[in-house]
């Protein structure tokens, strides 16, 4: 972490330039703001949601163009008019882009990119009657807050008002974007860069969150291109080529992405650092592209990384982090006689007492509606049945397990329940309202949650951060940009409560990467729990776990469904021991149909699944 | 219309060294555009000094090929320093790449100078084909042909042979590839070699009839990143298509409405985006 001294100190030290007697530095920080601005924006797509733009320099054109329109053929001189107009067109032209480029990742988003950008170049080169062609537009001198400072000329007026004005935007632009990306929003964004799969699965849609982080990454550009534009008094069309972009991601880099002032760092030495090269070599592109390939390969976290090794500005895991006195790569490995929940809050029992869920208003004799109900549900892989007409239904407070041998259709069963995967005939309702195949973000919302058989997790968040992901979710608190998540009272107190059930209380501040094996499957359980959905389904959620701890963790498991209020309870095991102990029904699967659905005793005394599923009868 | 084949063929060949080493190394190289620029700056030299130790002007199209392979020597140095980040994220070996195109555009800028570099007289040695009221440099055709003839090889190359194989099985998945005793550095190292030659090549054939420029790399990149998206990332028959596509379009866009050259083809490659987002060519869904 910067101390807050050093950052005084900078800003103060950049405050001082234009009295330190030489223009010449004062100018050569002007571009310095509109780019810091601009890779703030940047750093929000690349460093915190994952995706790397080769085209973000589209929007610094945009915002230069804007500015040069709107002072010579419009005669609009107030450069706060201009700012709000260039971050309007911005946004503008990132909604409809965005759309299209957040359906990728990776470099075919970066490819996508590049192509929009270039499209604008081509647009800005060869449209001369718009744009000026190759000569650009000239960008007249602006009004700053409705005054004119005629009587300074040129040089006096961009290092005097205009330098404290772009100054002070740029602060402006840095505390707006500190609260963004410690908002709840910014958390959500930093679980879709880890693991977009599971963001969706706790019901954080990839797709919203990477526009959103687009549209204000565009618009942080389009400011900052208004900016950059005046000191040069020119928008040309090469600030919309690719290798401008190129440069951009450059400066982000050599800062340091992982870090928030990274990308301000970078802007800063690049600028600085390209004076003193271009002046000593006409090869100076050389010496940047070994710097970029020194960087790229050996500081990857750029001159921040160099600075603070743990990182802590990009992963701003301020919630718990007070509570928690150990650091977070303390891997919690002393473990106590009673299995790894040594803080839960439930008795372990030395053998295991089944007890139904608690259902509301269920009267005895009758039947309650299905909650989830799959009928003849058939699922091809190409010529592969993985299910050949499953029909099921679960009522309220049932605890069902599903059992079979591998190969049989038990995750297959469960993706198509979750809407993960669309059954290719059949249907699938939950609640009544037909969910094939909606995708698990509104299924989340309709109530019902899941885990995974495979890890799945947030490597880079801490596990408070992993657990707020959901409980953010479940409260909708998504959409709130600039609020702080570290004073969200209520988001802690849930994040706490969960934590507490699974026993992770002690642990919050430890990153979801470095738990063992075990604790990373019941994590995500622990998450899908603090949805606090009507049903859950939990594919597997012992396996990998040592037989003793598995008891251990189903009893908080089934603690925790009580305490929720969990209606229903739908689990993929191997474990007998444990599908007999704690289920009403069992439901047995093989080669993709339905082989047996009934009670535990009943489906004890069904030879034919005894003799396929279970190998042998069980004592 | 044929002015567009031809500028195809050449598109075709650096695009297909992107996607080689794209469909096996998952790299999407930047720098395939700067070594198309090499190619063409050495082709020019290497002509012209063979042409001035008294080489046959009719032997130029041989030398130029000779060049672009000779200059694909550079392949396995750069595949060694982007074997350094092979296991990272590709965000930065993208950036890697760009960190060559830089280098290497200083490199040309040493070498070579600012100044256009051109061939001269060798374009029309082998005549033209005057058909109707359109008068054909043969040199277009036998580019053309040299084109297709490089297609077919490299795709004789991947489906027929043991090494095609083997890049196959790396591509589909490296570390079992590897895990069955596949050399995967020597590979990689060979494939990025031939995805060099493939730019280097195009960029010597496409210079009797253009001029060298600094500028016609990074502009070259531009244009196979449309010709890949259209195709579809990875897949050869898709890079021939796509630069048909982009080649012919550019031809008909120049002679019909200039202003439309470039943006007519971000327009298809958008389009084919959202209609198709695999491409017209994709082997799997990205």
């Amino acid at each position: 972490m910067i101390g807050r001294g050093a950052l005084g100190l900078a800003l103060l030290a950049v405050a001082l330039v234009p009295f330190a007697g030489r223009a010449y530095y004062a100018t050569l920080m002007l571009p310095f703001f509109g780019y810091g601005l601009a890779l703030l924006g940047l750093n929000l797509l690349f460093g915190y949601t994952g995706l790397l733009s080769f085209g973000h320099a589209l929007f610094l054109a945009l915002g230069a163009y804007t500015a040069a329109y709107l002072t010579s053929a419009f005669g609009m001189v107030h450069f706060e008019a201009i700012l709000v107009s260039a971050a309007a067109v911005a946004a503008v032209v990132a909604v409809p882009t965005g759309l299209l480029c957040v359906r990728y990742v990776k470099i075919y988003f970066g490819m996508l990119t590049l192509a929009f950008g270039m499209l604008f170049y081509s647009f800005l080169f060869k449209f001369y009657a718009l744009t000026g062609g190759d000569e650009g537009m000239r960008v007249l001198r602006p009004k700053l807050l409705g005054r004119g400072f005629d009587f300074l000329d040129k040089v006096e007026f961009l290092t005097g008002p205009y330098y404290f004005y772009a100054l002070a935007l740029l602060v402006l632009g840095t505390v707006v974007m500190w609260r963004i990306v410690r908002s709840p929003f910014g958390l959500c964004l930093r679980a879709i860069r880890e693991n977009p799969d599971k963001a969706a699965a706790v019901g954080v849609s990839a797709r919203c969150y990477r526009l959103a982080a687009f549209v204000i990454a565009g618009v942080f550009g389009g400011v900052g291109g208004a900016l950059l534009a005046v000191p040069t008094g020119l928008a040309d069309p090469l600030l919309a080529y690719w290798t401008h972009s190129g440069n951009l991601v450059f400066m982000l880099l050599l800062g340091g992405f992982a870090n928030f002032f990274g990308p301000i760092l970078g802007a800063f030495v690049f600028i600085f650092l390209q004076d003193q090269v271009m002046s000593l070599t006409q090869y100076w592109r050389f010496i940047f592209g070994a710097l970029l390939a020194i960087v790229v390969i050996c500081f990857p976290r750029g001159l921040m990384g160099l600075f603070d090794s743990e990182g802590a500005s990009a992963a701003p895991s301020d919630i718990h982090r007070q509570r928690g006195p150990h650091g977070p790569l303390r891997i919690p490995s002393q473990r106590g006689p009673h299995g790894p929940l040594r803080t839960s809050p439930v008795d372990t029992p030395a053998k295991p007492a089944h007890e139904p869920l608690p259902s509301r208003a269920r009267p005895a004799g009758t039947r309650p509606r299905p909650l989830i109900e799959a009928r003849d549900v058939v699922k091809l892989y190409g010529d592969v049945v993985a299910l050949d007409g499953v029909s099921l239904a679960v009522r309220e407070g049932e605890f069902v397990s599903i059992i079979g041998p591998n190969g049989a259709g038990k995750t297959t069963l469960v993706n198509v329940l979750s809407g993960l995967g669309k059954p290719s005939s059949g249907r699938v309702t939950f609640k009544g309202v037909d969910v094939a195949g909606i995708g698990p973000v509104r299924l989340v919302r309709l109530g019902l949650a899941r885990s995974f058989q495979l890890v799945n997790i947030f490597p880079g968040l801490t596990v408070a951060e992993t657990l707020a992901v959901t409980v953010v979710s479940r409260l909708g608190r998504g959409r709130r940009l600039l609020a702080s998540l570290a004073r969200d009272a209520e988001v802690r107190a849930q994040v706490g409560d969960v934590a507490a059930l699974f026993g992770f209380a002690d642990r919050l501040s430890c990153l979801a990467g470095t738990l063992p094996q075990g604790d990373k499957k019941l994590l995500d359980v622990a998450g899908a729990f603090a949805l606090h959905p009507d049903v859950i389904l939990l594919d597997e959620p012992t396996s990998g776990v040592s037989t003793r701890d598995k008891h251990a963790i189903m009893e908080v498991l089934v603690a925790a469904a009580k305490r929720i209020a969990i209606k229903a309870i739908i689990q993929v095991e191997h474990d007998m021991d444990i599908v007999f102990g704690y289920s009403d029904r069992i439901v047995a699967l093989h080669g993709g149909r339905l082989l047996a659905d009934g009670t535990p005793a009943e489906i004890r005394a069904d030879t034919h699944v005894v003799t396929t599923v279970l190998g042998k009868r069980p004592a | 219309m044929l002015g567009g084949v031809f500028h195809a063929a050449v598109l075709f060949l650096a695009a297909a060294g992107l996607q080689l080493v794209f469909g096996v190394q998952k790299i999407l190289n930047l720098a395939c555009g700067s070594f198309y620029a090499l190619g063409a700056y050495f082709g020019v030299s290497l002509v012209t000094w063979a042409l001035g130790a008294g080489a046959p002007p009719s032997l130029f199209l041989g030398i130029l090929i000779l060049s672009g392979v000779l200059l694909a020597a550079i392949g396995p140095p750069v595949e060694r320093l982007l074997r350094t980040i092979y296991d990272r994220d590709e965000s930065f070996q993208l950036l890697l790449t760009f960190a060559l195109v830089l280098m290497f555009e200083d490199v040309i800028r040493f070498f070579w100078g600012t100044a256009p570099h051109q061939l001269g007289s060798v374009y029309l040695i082998y005549g033209q084909l005057k058909v109707g009221a359109l008068t054909i440099p043969v040199y277009n055709l036998v580019v053309i042909a040299a084109g297709a003839t490089i297609a077919a090889a490299v795709g004789w190359l991947l489906t027929r042979t043991r090494f095609g194989r083997l890049v196959r099985a790396a591509a589909e998945n490296p570390r079992m590839a590897e895990a069955l005793g596949i050399d995967l550095p020597r590979l990689y190292s060979r494939v990025f070699t031939l995805g060099v030659a493939l730019g280097t090549v195009g960029g010597a054939l496409v210079i009797p009839a253009t001029a060298a420029m600094n500028e016609m790399g990074i502009e070259l990149i531009v244009e196979a990143f449309a010709v890949v998206v259209i195709g579809g990332l990875g897949s050869m028959r898709g890079a021939f298509a796509g630069a048909l596509i982009v080649g012919v379009l550019k031809a008909v866009a120049i002679a019909i409405y200039p202003e439309l050259e470039m943006l007519g083809i971000y327009v298809i490659v958008i389009a084919v985006l959202v209609l198709r987002p695999a491409g017209l060519f994709a082997r799997a869904a990205a």
